[in-house]
């Protein structure tokens, strides 16, 4: 894989920040879950999504880094999780306020 | 009795509602351990254990069902502000997300369950607004001071009273 647009000391750091990018993902994807489990409604299932696409990028980037996935389409695929992420969260906004939430109604 | 299990009936005593995985962690014992000592405690009359919203809590006998479901309830951080907001008085829902800085939708959620387990009661004043009440403010209180909460828990609380901020829609 070709990363010499990266400095040797950018290339050492990498798999530390990767690491730390899974691990934080990973523990913001098992709360959203279990968010999910509790309030079993459609803008949780998108935030959860939009949780899980950030937790795959973190994954391909690590794989990329390690020769797995070859650089090219490694980077298209992290864009297109990216896009992935933000229309999930726009969807979960947007949603929000379009869904009918019968319970806050009743007080 | 056996040591590990004068162990872990002491660590029920002192944490009542905990979880099976706490137990594991805070007092260093293999899951198998755990699953035999609790069966042989329970039978014993020495421990009660009951699932609420798919978690297994242990209590110690005298625990009665009520006291049981309000403390797995008061284990989560933003049921027990709401309780505390309502010692001192009954007030309308609005007035207890403003002082807690919740969203609606987190103050309904929690009030759902405080009042299907009759912790909170809703009732309407005289100008036919909902008022909340502790349905028994002394043994809510004492079960308050005794319910404590995993780091995980914590986190999952906090994690939802950001997203329904972000979600709220006004």
């Amino acid at each position: 894989m070709d990363f010499s647009i990266l400095s040797l000391s950018e290339f050492h750091v990498l798999p530390s920040v990767l690491v730390v990018a899974l691990v934080g993902s990973g523990v913001l994807v098992v709360l959203a879950v279990t968010a999910l489990f509790q309030r079993q409604s459609q803008p949780y299932i998108l935030i959860t999504l939009a949780l899980v696409a950030l937790l795959i990028r973190s994954f391909v980037g690590l794989f990329a880094l390690y020769g797995y996935v070859p650089a090219l389409p490694h980077h298209v695929f992290e864009h297109f999780m990216d896009a992935a992420t933000v229309s999930l969260l726009v969807s979960a906004i947007y949603q929000a306020r379009t869904a009918p939430n019968p319970s806050v109604n009743q007080a | 009795m056996n040591e590990t299990r004068q162990r872990i009936r002491r660590y029920i005593r002192l944490h009542p509602g905990v979880h099976f995985s706490c137990l594991q962690r805070a007092l260093d014992i293999g899951p198998g351990q755990i699953q035999h000592h609790i069966e042989r405690l329970a039978n014993e009359g020495d421990a009660v254990s009951e699932e609420f919203y798919g978690q297994t809590h242990f209590y110690p006998p005298e625990y009665e069902p009520w006291e049981r479901r309000t403390l797995a309830l008061l284990r989560r951080e933003t049921a027990g502000d709401i309780v505390a907001t309502l010692f001192e008085k009954p007030r309308r829902p609005g007035e207890v997300a403003d002082q807690l800085d919740i969203a609606r939708s987190t103050l309904e959620w929690h009030l759902d369950r405080l009042v299907e387990s009759n912790v909170v009661q809703k009732e309407r004043n005289k100008q036919g607004q909902v008022m909340l009440r502790l349905a028994q403010p002394v043994e809510t209180a004492q079960l308050l001071r005794q319910a404590d909460s995993s780091l995980f828990e914590r986190l999952l609380d906090r994690f939802t009273r950001i997203v329904d901020r972000l979600l709220e829609s006004q």
